[in-house]
């Protein structure tokens, strides 16, 4: 039947079910909807409609073009459109993210921070599971699952506490029985055996990017701490001992008493008062006054160190962050010392607070550092004492810095902008190697009014991008998104020798599900790039800047390939890119820049908008950008864009080739590079083949003048009727004789056989065998299981294996491999010797093995 | 690369279905009978795609495979001999939200049932079909089917069957609107298991001539069948039966046959010195009659009396 047919008659059914529902709606005033099947997980479709006059193309593309110049629609954009790429994330019920995250608390094989399907996935590697399908790996997203809502209910909490939650409820979900509840519950020992006892989970929320920031801190610091406490004890140690040595010189050490007190055992053994005479009146080399006193000096400030042990950096809050939601840093930041701060006290206050934190942390290395020098007994006053006065934290060591206090200024991104900006400017300039979480609340897309700091949608100020000009500085632009990548960032940032300006975005929302399509959508949409720049000296040039964690980092927009049913085949496509104009349309503020196009003005004027961002001003005269958007029925539409909203983009897309720039990618410089490094590589395989190319030439002429002078030696041999062959000799006119080495072989090869063969049949006699199943090819007949059900029992998957050979006698096995339709039982070697009729067995058991 | 992910969507289903949940009571087959394999991998099936058994129903004809529908827990009917398919076809016409299986045998499909089986072939109804072919009629203790070689010594054919056999590939490949046509064995449980897994995703009426053993009544032709590997063809193609590499191996033949192509497909399954195992035609543009069935449904009495009132009052004078 031809398709228009069918859609006839399809028409004709379904039109009595519209009747239905144009009767009630008529009848009892009620919504339209009855009886329309719950929308689920449908394909996006197109359906064309009729074809129209040219006089209506017309008139609706003069509405377009008006739309177009002033972005202003009769109506705004219903909320029911969704971009095209995002309809399967609205309609399902739960979205595959990387939340929860696993922190792990001490040191793990399995890694410092992972999200607990990896962690899950990593463990299931681990596990024990033969060839048989595991209920509780196809059960990973149910426990994902379960996780999310205990975490909803219960905030962050232990990997420890939450395991045996879950594994309970997923157990009492399936309710498995026999042998596949047994083998379930087999499965959540080894599992629990794997996963480590330790570590925080976490949830995607607002929290997360402090929560990953705080564990990357406890990581950086965790080590750099406990070694720190231990150089400081044995330094104090030795240096004990020093003055203990020191004042053991003193001559009065010399009486019997203080000999025996040194001592302090074996008192019985020794006669002090013999030894007293032995030991010189004049006593060793003593120190003087100075040394002991900077010793001293330095036993005391290790001493009082022990107090700055107890936290592990100072922490500035600002106060407007998340003011009205009463964020419990404390318990956030549980070791370290939080202090408040305000946008009026400026930053430049922040470095004079800087140098107050770190003074003690200066003393404390200079003392270290005297220490050492006193224990080799190196210290030259002459030198060293200039040194150590003016020894300040630029004198640190990269490590002392990782063992000093953590500087950390947490802060809204707006209070950056304006007056503060000249603060944070000196303050990177002078290269505190102060850390600073900026945090990107509202966004260019959602409120610009709230944020005119920033610019405007046509200009945005990247905060980002700025820093790059202080060089010395690590800069880190990203989103807790991928939770993974914002904790490495984090970690560097915190590690660097330098300052550390790490910019993440936080999209306030109390839907989390809104807020994750939303913060991928940012990313996806270029609006709030990635990127991580490493300014610190010594990386080299090329290597500092980096964007390969955005989607698609080689191209303007990430493309998508959607599986769509255009009038009625189901196996078409579209690909469709996610520009900033798709993100916009997700912001209700901007729905009169939105218009959709009925199907009859799609003309070839009407063009998608990443595609429309590629022409030049005069290629675009004429034309209209759309963006694909579907419907709650799933119906995709064409959507036209105003000319606010495509400026807006075209800023986005600026900005994302200044990343691309800076990465390499798309970089004018490298890629002439690239073509002149090509060109010059293809200039010299050509001449290379030019001169292979002519000694070939060469070396076919030289044979031909050879082959020619033969021919005629030969020619002239002939006619002197002489015989050619005695003239010219050529391997191939030697006869080659095969020496009859061969059959001196063979004649030997049969004892040599022989004795192999009785070697093999005694090591066969000795091997043993064990029993086993071609599990995969069982047909679960129930052959073998009604032999005995010991011996052979079926996995989860229904197809048998032997559970345990000791279970029955080798006869049973023998018998069934005899009966097994699709013989695949090998019942291997007997393992009781003294079995009736073996002999007879095993001849039996050997077809099948 | 982070940002959007499209396959960012799944749903977690209150319940899972595990194997004692589709099943019920103790196969009363022989041992050895291919039967219990199909039945395994349906359940299977149903395991992987946790299908609700309320949702599912399983139809039968007579016959020994007929007896499908007692060992699954989900609803059943075991009908008249034949008649398998209008019942099926009835089912999903009505109620197009269920998951319809036909299990039926040589003799209820292509003897007393062929009618039936044609048509419902035409009428490309979104059902799985799966015909237990073993050649016999294995209830009855042996009297040869349609399907039953040349030569077939049976209780009725003691000096051996003389006309030649129907080959029900062959036959539905030749109805008009075929549109999923496989063949499988029992003795290779994994292939089984894909080609039923394919013919369940198929949106159409999908036939799956399952060839299988019976070591009571054709013992010899079982053994024959098992062992000589050199008559089976694997057919292999990307848009056919996908098997594991391991399984792939267990055929000593290979052929690469675009599943679009009717019209080798036809020729492929008159070739009467191979068994082709996997997939011989599909059509995914094949019109479904089971489309145009339910479109009212969910409408109470009151809701289609108003109907038809309304149509009635557009002929009123």
């Amino acid at each position: 039947m031809p398709k228009e047919e069918r859609s006839s008659f399809s028409h004709f059914f379904r039109e009595d079910a519209k009747l239905v529902a144009d009767v009630l709606h008529e009848e009892e005033g009620q919504d339209s909807t009855v009886g329309t099947p719950e929308i689920e997980l449908i394909k996006p479709f197109i359906k064309s409609g009729q074809a129209v006059s040219d006089d209506l193309v017309r008139l609706e593309w003069k509405k377009l073009r008006t739309f177009f110049r002033q972005g202003l629609a009769d109506c705004k954009l219903s909320p029911d459109f969704r971009p095209a790429i995002l309809a399967p994330a609205y309609t399902a019920d739960l979205i595959a993210q990387d939340y929860p995250v696993w922190l792990a608390g001490n040191s793990s094989e399995l890694g410092e921070c992972l999200s607990l399907s990896q962690l899950l996935d990593e463990a299931f590697s681990r596990m024990d599971l033969g060839d048989r399908s595991s209920i509780l790996v196809n059960s990973k997203d149910r426990l994902l699952h379960l996780a999310k809502l205990y975490l909803e209910e219960n905030g962050v909490t232990t990997l420890e506490q939450v395991l045996p939650e879950i594994l309970n409820q997923l157990s009492a979900q399936l309710q498995l029985k026999g042998d596949e509840g047994k083998t379930f519950s087999d499965e959540i020992k080894q599992l629990i055996k794997i996963l480590p006892d330790h570590g925080r989970l976490i949830s995607f929320s607002n929290e997360a990017n402090f929560q990953l920031f705080n564990g990357a801190l406890q990581h950086t610091s965790q080590q750099a701490r406990i070694d720190l406490q231990r150089e400081i004890l044995e330094l104090k140690s030795k240096l004990k001992d020093l003055l203990r040595v020191e004042a053991d010189k003193d001559p009065a050490g010399k009486d019997p008493d203080k000999l025996k007190e040194s001592l302090g055992f074996a008192d019985s053994m020794m006669k002090f008062d013999a030894l007293a005479s032995l030991v010189p009146d004049e006593g060793s080399i003593r120190m003087g006054a100075d040394r002991l006193e900077r010793i001293a000096h330095v036993i005391k400030v290790l001493e009082n160190s022990e107090l700055l042990l107890d936290f592990t950096a100072s922490i500035f809050i600002d106060e407007s962050l998340y003011s009205g939601q009463q964020l419990l840093w404390h318990e956030l930041f549980e070791k370290a010392e939080i202090n408040t701060w305000s946008a009026k006290e400026g930053l430049n206050e922040l470095g004079v607070l800087f140098s107050e934190q770190i003074d003690p942390y200066e003393q404390l290395f200079s003392a270290k550092r005297i220490a050492e020098l006193e224990l080799e007994n190196k210290y030259q006053p002459e030198i060293h004492d200039d040194y150590f006065v003016g020894f300040t934290w630029q004198n640190f060591s990269e490590e002392e810095l990782l063992q000093s206090t953590y500087f950390i200024l947490i802060v809204d991104d707006l209070h950056l902008f304006g007056p503060q900006f000249s603060g944070l400017s000196d303050l990177l300039r002078d290269n505190f190697p102060i850390k600073i979480l900026a945090v990107k609340r509202n966004l260019s897309g959602s409120d610009l009014s709230d944020a005119p700091a920033r610019g405007s949608l046509h200009s945005q100020v990247e905060l980002g991008a700025l820093m790059l000009s202080y060089r010395n500085i690590f800069v880190a632009q990203s989103s807790s998104i991928d939770p993974r990548y914002l904790f490495d960032q984090f970690k560097e940032g915190l590690s660097a020798f330098a300052p550390a300006f790490m910019y993440v975005l936080d999209l306030d929302s109390k839907d989390v599900r809104n807020a994750y399509l939303l913060a991928s959508s940012i990313l996806e949409c270029r609006d709030f790039p990635a990127f991580t720049f490493r300014g610190l000296l010594g990386n080299p040039w090329g290597s500092r800047f980096e964007i390969k964690h955005n989607p698609q980092p080689d191209v303007d927009w990430p493309t998508h390939r959607l599986a769509v049913e255009i009038d009625g085949n189901e196996k078409d496509f579209l690909d469709v890119s996610f520009t900033f104009g798709d993100w916009a349309s997700l912001n209700h503020d901007y729905g009169d820049h939105f218009l959709p196009v009925p199907d009859f003005a799609w003309t070839s004027d009407f063009i998608p908008l990443d595609l429309y961002l590629r022409l030049t001003s005069h290629e675009s005269i004429g034309k209209v950008p759309f963006i694909w958007m579907v419907d709650q029925k799933s119906q995709l539409h064409r959507v036209a864009v105003s000319w606010p909203v495509t400026i807006a983009c075209r800023e986005r897309l600026d900005f994302w080739h200044f990343l691309q720039e800076n990465s390499g990618i798309n970089n004018y410089h490298v890629d002439a590079a690239v073509a002149k490094a090509l060109a010059d590589l293809k200039r010299e395989h050509q001449a290379e083949l030019d001169a292979i190319q002519s000694e070939h030439l060469a070396e076919v002429e030289e044979i031909k003048n050879e082959e020619a002078g033969k021919v005629m030696e030969n020619l002239a041999a002939v006619l002197l009727e002489l015989d050619p062959t005695n003239m010219v000799s050529t391997p191939t006119m030697q006869s080659v004789v095969v020496p009859p080495e061969a059959s001196e072989h063979e004649a030997g090869e049969p004892v040599e056989k022989k004795q192999d063969a009785v070697e093999e049949k005694m090591q066969e006699d000795s091997l043993v065998i064990e029993p086993y199943i071609d599990t995969a090819l069982c047909t679960s007949c129930n052959e073998c299981i009604n032999r005995n059900k010991a011996m052979f029992r079926y996995n989860a998957d229904k197809m048998a294996y032997i559970a345990d050979a000791s279970a029955g006698t080798f006869r049973q096995l023998v018998e069934a491999a005899e009966v097994c339709p699709v013989a695949i039982i090998h019942p291997g070697t007997p393992l009781n010797p003294h079995e009736p009729d073996l002999d007879q067995l095993i001849k039996r058991a050997a077809q099948f093995n | 690369m982070y940002g959007l992910k499209t396959d960012l969507a799944c749903e977690v289903p209150s319940k899972y279905y595990s194997l004692e949940d589709y099943g019920k009571g103790v196969a009363r087959w022989c041992p050895g009978c291919g039967d219990h394999a199909v039945l395994t991998n349906t359940q299977k099936l149903l395991r992987e795609k946790q299908l609700d058994p309320a949702k599912t129903v399983f139809v039968s004809g007579i016959g020994c495979s007929s007896r499908f529908p007692h060992y699954m827990n989900t609803y059943g009917f075991h009908g008249l001999h034949g008649r398998a398919f209008p019942v099926a076809c009835g089912v999903k016409f009505r109620r197009p939200d269920l998951n319809v299986f036909v299990i039926t045998g040589d003799g209820d499909c292509c003897s007393i049932g062929a009618g039936a089986w044609i048509h419902a072939i035409r009428y490309n109804m979104d059902i799985t079909v799966m015909l237990l072919d073993n050649q016999i009629y294995g209830m009855t203790k042996k009297q040869i089917s349609p399907t039953s070689k040349l030569g077939t010594i049976s209780n009725t054919t003691p000096d051996g069957s003389v006309i030649p056999p129907i080959n029900p590939v062959e036959t539905t490949l030749g109805v008009a609107n075929a549109s999923f046509v496989a063949q499988t064995a029992d003795w290779n449980p994994a292939h089984m298991y894909e080609t039923i897994k394919a013919g369940f995703e198929h949106k159409g009426f999908s036939f799956i001539h399952i060839i299988q053993r019976c070591p009571v009544f054709q013992a010899g032709l079982a053994q024959e069948m098992t062992s000589n590997k050199d008559a089976m063809c694997y057919l292999d193609h990307e848009n056919g039966i996908q098997v594991s590499e391991e399984v792939a191996r267990t055929f000593s033949h290979k052929l690469n046959h675009d599943p679009s192509d009717l019209k080798n497909a036809r020729t492929l399954a008159m070739d009467t010195d191979t068994v082709y195992m996997g997939l011989f035609y599909r059509d995914i543009n094949a019109p479904r009659y089971d489309e145009f069935g339910a479109s009212n449904m969910g409408f109470t009495v009151e809701e289609k009396e108003a109907v038809l009132r309304a149509e009635f009052d557009r002929y009123a004078f």
